[in-house]
């Protein structure tokens, strides 16, 4: 079972740091309990990386992304991961937005935090998987993020062979469907890092209602 | 020897993985594997003879993935494919073997949920089919797929494209489902209506982790069936994937999955030549069997499936214009939330299918039906009737339908048969038929037996098994009929006897013109269901209906232990106790109780009118909300509970206006731009525009700039909100605005989404940026209120 964040889901509907009324704490405990029912799953592969000055490769990749060089600075490989709750959210959000819209942006909070407390689960497997072996992890970097280009979604979907291992598959406009789902580079170093600073400090657009 | 003449009186072996031989003859890392038949072609062969050398039957041509989402040259490298497997068979001298053209999945979703078409699926299939006919392949197989649909898209594009045998094979999960949610009895059932010659499993699990799944699959299907397991589970070492399964423990689990009474044995990723020949070797010890036919019969959707049978089924009434203003309106506003929400609470009521009919005069059927079978199928998985006498409407729902449906109906009319029993035939459904033939309706029992007797022989002459037909009895109204419920009741029974047919019944037709109809129709229901009803179509909205099936079913033993009485009856000493009437409409939209808002509003009716019940409570309590809001007091969640109270309430009030009392302050479309997929931002803003007395034209999501300017421009729109959530589909939104601005200047245009800031609306040259639902509100209220 995955641990939500209660605090990550009222952040997602707009609370901030504040605590709902009982009402609406008692439809997000119902939304959580239906989304037991989901199936996360997850496929990671890692690679032999090598970091040129300005393009980093691995497999058949050839990645030109300043932030992401600086994210992978030091690394010698990387592991590439995806994440998913499967299609059940997506079925869920649907229905309630026929009859109950109140209801599908509670869903649409829910699945947020839980598609990200499972990626930050399977991270820590990595984590812990690496250090074993004596490699320290770097926080993990997904498409989209900085000049990290979103078209390479679909060397993620290529990959991990997305489509059959998770069940999850790209638009025409390199949307993920379904919906909470997770694709992210994870670099490996053999020295451990300086403290990495949160996801959003490192983020770049300074005006998002949900920066932490 | 033809191969389906062999199958059942011999065992019949697929070849091993190909993809795990290509790599270990080095393919390299984003290479296709299908490039190969150009590039590569004696080490095809290699691997195709080494195969046929273990003494497979069946080689698949290197062309899984040989589709125009990843070749421009499709004919090419699958004429190629075929003709090297070809090639190889020719070379080992072997007279017993086979080619299949092998189709895997597109890697894409399909609509509603994806963004791929059924009929873009169904065309990118149809051009691998035809390129292999030609080439010479003695078999279609479509394997690894996750979809049923996108496999029914597969189907439909061989069966329409040659006449080769199609056999399908899925990946299950341990769970025994599709990534998709399917089971493997709508999976099966579904694939069997379409008329596979044979159907199995492959990849995702290893043998041992696939017999529960087979000896499943082999309960509910009368087809061959097909194993084609992986070398064992999988697991990372280093940058390699290697399968746990030697190939002596992979031959002996298949050794047992063939004492399972299976047919056609193979491998699937990480399996070589010496898996498969030392699974001959233990497997041609065991006798081989051919698959027994399965009386059962299912309705399925895309993961649910209902048996029809010995269990009496609900198949709920309500998605129907007749005689309700308000639905018809919705179909002909195309109204899909209204429609849908007929379907939830219905569900909600305890359905197992839902009958759709959505003929009206002036509606375009044949557009409409599929239209709201899609969507209904978005949001439901209950299996569908589908309820029309447009046989082109029909045609297109069947094909579209993600399942096997039921379909209502044909009737003993020769002419009426002959159209309806091939479409039958071809997607395959379970068929109502109606005791009527040219004659009309036989006022007696035996008549109408006899006509059942007739549609069942005819289906038959189609290949169509009287297990997929229900009879209906026809309940004729006894208001005007004296003897119309017993000539029904002793109809349905001897269906059930001599026939050994299943039965359905409209039943609330027999109460018609009299009062308190739902005392008659409960006892009618009772009646019919001890007399062996299969499905009974009624409102399962209406108490006494469901109190009358469920009772049925406690006492015939049909609920054991009666759990399912107890569950929906158990309680219902707390719901008696009904909510205080009316305190105050306000206080029910300002706090979101959207079943006191609704029961207010009622009350409230019966002395005032609509308009002043909108402008006194309302309109003030929405106002008050929305200041909440927007003043940070109140968040998204409860905006949104107020709002859907509201819906509620205003649902009831446009029941009791005409069209010329409800006042609309104006037309605004809303859409999500084309490559954006999320919609819920749109969703909010729709909700919150038309609690606010705005007609919203809803265009959905994805939508193209083209679509958007010719919708403005034909219902002369002067306001378009547009949404987007990514940064990258925020260039979709300039080049909207920018085709509005120049082919409708006086359009204003009003963005929002997730990415969106003043700034960046400035940049795209908006007409206004509104950073949540109130905000929009507030920009239309003053365009549009003077």
């Amino acid at each position: 079972m995955i641990d939500v964040s209660r605090k990550e889901v009222y952040r997602y509907l707009g609370y901030g740091y504040q605590i709902p009324d009982a009402v609406i704490q008692k439809r997000v405990e119902e939304a959580i309990c239906q989304f037991e029912s989901c199936q996360p799953r997850h496929v990671v592969r890692e690679f032999d990386l090598k970091i040129h000055e300005n393009r980093i490769e691995f497999e058949s990749l050839c990645i030109q992304s300043r932030d992401l060089l600086k994210n992978l600075k030091g690394c010698t490989k990387v592991v590439c991961m995806a994440t998913t709750l499967g299609r059940f959210p997506d079925h869920l959000i649907q229905r309630a937005n026929i009859v109950n819209k109140a209801d599908a942006v509670i869903f649409q909070a829910v699945g947020a935090a839980m598609i990200e407390a499972y990626t930050d689960h399977i991270n820590a497997q990595i984590k812990e998987e690496a250090l074993k072996r004596g490699y320290y992890c770097h926080p993990r970097y997904s498409c989209g993020y900085g000049d990290f280009d979103l078209g390479y979604q679909k060397d993620f979907i290529r990959i991990l062979d997305m489509p059959k291992t998770i069940g999850v598959t790209l638009t025409e406009g390199n949307l993920m469907v379904p919906y909470k789902s997770i694709t992210a580079l994870i670099g490996l170093s053999k020295e451990t890092m300086e403290k990495s600073e949160n996801s959003c400090a490192a983020c770049s657009q300074k005006d998002c209602i949900y920066k932490k | 020897m033809k191969l389906m003449d062999r199958i059942g009186k011999e065992w019949i072996f697929f070849d091993g993985a190909m993809g795990t031989m290509i790599q270990k003859a080095g393919l390299q890392p984003g290479e296709f594997p299908e490039t190969w038949n150009l590039s590569h072609p004696e080490a095809l062969i290699q691997i195709h003879r080494a195969y046929l050398d273990a003494g497979c039957h069946i080689i698949n041509a290197n062309t899984f993935g040989a589709n125009r989402l990843k070749f421009n040259n499709v004919e090419e490298i699958v004429s190629s494919g075929i003709q090297l497997a070809r090639k190889a068979i020719a070379q080992s001298g072997r007279k017993d073997a086979y080619v299949a053209l092998d189709i895997g999945p597109t890697g894409k979703l399909l609509e509603p949920m994806g963004d791929l078409g059924f009929e873009e699926a169904v065309s990118i299939f149809a051009q691998m089919v035809q390129a292999g006919k030609e080439a010479g392949a003695d078999l279609v197989l479509i394997e690894t797929m996750s979809d049923g649909y996108e496999a029914k898209a597969a189907v439909l594009a061989a069966k329409e494209n040659c006449d080769l045998p199609v056999f399908v094979t899925m990946i299950f999960d341990e769970n025994q489902r599709l990534l998709s949610g399917g089971s493997i009895e709508s999976t099966v059932a579904m694939l069997e209506g379409l008329g596979v010659d044979a159907l199995g499993i492959n990849c995702g699990l290893g043998p041992v982790q696939m017999m529960p799944i087979v000896k499943k699959i082999v309960e509910i299907s009368s087809l061959p069936v097909i194993v084609n397991p992986n070398a064992g589970l999988p697991r990372q070492e280093g940058t390699k994937t290697v399968y746990d399964l030697s190939p002596e423990e992979f031959s002996m689990a298949m050794k047992k999955i063939a004492g399972m009474k299976v047919q056609i044995l193979g491998g699937c990723c990480g399996t070589t030549p010496e898996y498969m020949e030392k699974m001959i070797k233990e497997v041609q010890v065991v006798p081989c069997h051919e698959n027994t036919f399965k009386t059962d019969s299912w309705v399925t959707s895309y993961s649910k499936a209902v048996k029809i049978g010995d269990v009496p089924v609900v198949i709920g009434e309500r998605i129907n214009p007749t005689g309700k203003k308000r639905f018809k309106t919705a179909l002909m506003e195309q109204d899909f939330d209204y429609i849908l929400s007929q379907a939830l609470s219905q569900e909600e009521a305890g359905s197992h299918i839902l009958d759709v009919n959505v003929g009206i005069p002036d509606i375009d059927e044949a557009d409409m039906m599929p239209k709201t079978i899609l969507k209904l199928q978005s949001v439901t998985a209950l299996p569908l009737q589908i309820d029309t006498s447009n046989v082109k409407a029909l045609e297109k729902a069947l094909r579209i339908y993600n399942g096997k449906p039921m379909v209502n109906s044909v009737n003993g009319k020769l002419e009426n048969m002959e159209q309806v029993f091939p479409l039958i035939k071809k997607y395959g459904a379970i068929v109502v038929g109606l005791c009527l033939d040219e004659e009309g309706i036989p006022s007696n029992s035996e008549q109408r037996v006899k006509i059942a007797e007739k549609i069942i022989a005819k289906a038959g002459e189609y290949g169509i098994h009287s297990k997929d037909i229900v009879i209906d009895g026809l309940a004729m109204t006894i208001s005007s009929q004296k003897e119309g419920a017993l000539v029904t009741l002793d109809t349905i029974d001897k269906v059930y006897h001599r026939l050994g047919c299943s039965t359905i019944l409209g039943v609330s037709n027999i109460s018609f013109g009299l009062p308190r109809r739902e005392l008659i129709n409960a006892s009618f229901l009772t009646m019919a269901l001890s007399r062996h009803l299969s499905c009974a179509i009624i409102n399962p909205n209406n108490e006494p209906m469901m109190q009358a099936y469920y009772s049925f079913k406690a006492l015939m033993t049909l609920d054991p232990n009666c759990e399912e009485y107890i569950e929906v009856f158990g309680n219902s000493k707390e719901e008696a106790v009904r909510m205080e009437p009316a305190i105050d409409l306000s206080y029910a939209v300002e706090k979101g109780l959207m079943e006191q808002a609704r029961e207010d509003t009622r009350t409230l009716l019966k002395d005032k009118k609509p308009l002043e019940i909108i402008d006194t409570y309302l309109i003030p309590s929405l106002d008050k909300v929305g200041q909440g809001f927007e003043q940070g007091t109140l968040f998204l969640p409860q905006l949104l509970m107020s709002a859907d109270a509201a819906k509620a309430s205003f649902e009831i009030l446009k029941d009791s206006m005409t069209k010329e009392t409800i006042q609309i302050k104006g037309k605004i479309i809303l859409a999500t731009v084309k490559g954006d997929i999320h919609d819920i931002g749109k969703n909010i803003v729709k909700v919150m525009l038309e609690n606010y007395g705005y007609e919203v034209i809803d265009l959905g999501k994805d939508v193209d700039p083209e679509v958007i300017v010719k919708t403005a421009i034909k219902e002369d729109v002067s306001l378009v909100g547009l949404s987007a959530l990514m940064t990258t589909t925020v260039t979709n939104m300039e080049a909207t605005i920018k085709a509005l601005h120049q082919y409708k200047p006086d359009t204003k245009i009003v963005v929002g989404g997730a990415v969106l800031t003043q700034e960046y609306a400035d940049k795209i040259h908006a007409d206004h940026y509104a950073k949540d639902a109130m905000a929009t509100v507030r920009y239309a209220d003053s365009l549009f209120v003077k």
